[in-house]
């Protein structure tokens, strides 16, 4: 489903503010949470210069798509994750089982981390056995850091952030957020001086 | 009513009811829900949801419906919840977007609620089990 929906497709669309509205693109969660992940690469994205010093050894031209690729991996559904344990049937009403996809989480992640100013987020990991209630869940969330950012306040700024949408929305038992700096970039102003 | 149309009119009015609980902001069909209800469509009494509008024969327990109408159901739009009735249970399946600024567990919680006290009131139907999932927030 969501997998037939190119890159290419989300960016003609995005293109087109939006419109018509396309439902394989919209009503997709998968597709939806790529879509929204474009959106705000695109607002960076005419900034955005690679940061060959401060690269991997072998830096990737295409640190865009790559982080798209890993967009579209974790945007698919995974697994359920519990919200509490199934509620029985006290009052003969039945069983009630409330879940959250895995893909839903890593979105919900991912735009609290590109909330904080100079982050991108790259990846998203969720370390433990989420489909077990109350079992520990560590989280490790690799991004990528504006240079000239004082990045530990960032790193601070994004684990804030990322553990409120957690507490919001989720019942994991998130023992640490873990951040992870994967690489640098910075402003192509910089560069331009 | 058939049995048929009476599981379809009922799935599409707790979808109805779903998309106006606080803090839903869209209600989806569940993939794969339709497709495994076929695959063991003899065991059901009824069943609708995306991709499944057909009924089978058996009358609901106390239901006025006379339970023949095995033919498809032409429905006016397909429900987005799933709603299996069988001989000894009822299920409600679906999946939800949630609006960023509301809470996901709470809205879960009052959209279950929300499908029981709905059910409870038909008492043709059996015991009822909900499984909401949220599969993004918005």
């Amino acid at each position: 489903m969501s997998d037939t929906v190119t890159l290419e497709r989300l960016s003609d669309y995005l293109d087109r503010g939006r419109v018509p509205y396309d439902p394989a693109i919209e009503d997709d969660p998968s597709t939806a949470s790529q879509l929204a992940a474009l959106q705000r690469l695109r607002t960076l994205s005419g900034r955005l210069v690679y940061d060959d010093a401060a690269a991997q050894p072998e830096p990737d031209p295409s640190w865009f798509s790559g982080v798209m690729d890993r967009v579209r991996l974790e945007s698919r559904a995974g697994r359920d994750i519990p919200l509490g344990v199934p509620l029985g049937a006290e009052s003969g009403a039945g069983v009630v089982s409330l879940h959250m996809t895995e893909g839903a989480v890593r979105g919900l992640v991912r735009e609290a981390g590109d909330s904080i100013s100079g982050a991108v987020v790259i990846s998203c990991a969720l370390d433990g056995d989420v489909t077990t209630p109350d079992a520990p869940v560590r989280v490790e969330v690799t991004i990528s850091a504006l240079r000239g950012e004082f990045v530990p306040a960032m790193a601070d700024d994004v684990r804030e952030a990322v553990g409120a949408a957690l507490l919001l929305h989720t019942e994991l038992a998130v023992t640490a957020v873990d951040i992870v700096i994967g690489d640098v970039h910075l402003l192509d102003e910089e560069v331009a001086r | 009513m058939s049995n048929a149309s009476f599981v379809q009119s009922l799935a599409l009015e707790l979808g109805d009811l779903v998309a106006g609980v606080p803090g839903v902001a869209r209600v989806q069909a569940r993939p794969g829900v339709g497709r495994l209800a076929k695959r063991v469509l003899g065991g059901l009494t009824s069943a609708v949801g995306s991709g499944l509008t057909s009924a089978v024969g058996g009358a609901l327990p106390g239901s006025s419906g006379s339970g023949a109408d095995s033919a498809e159901t032409a429905a006016p739009r397909e429900p987005d919840v799933a709603l299996t009735v069988t001989e000894a249970s009822t299920l409600v399946e679906l999946d939800v977007a949630i609006d960023g600024s509301a809470s996901g567990p709470s809205v879960v919680r009052a959209v279950a609620t929300g499908i029981l006290a709905r059910l409870a009131l038909e008492p043709s139907l059996p015991p009822a089990s909900v499984d909401v999932r949220i599969v993004s927030i918005l």
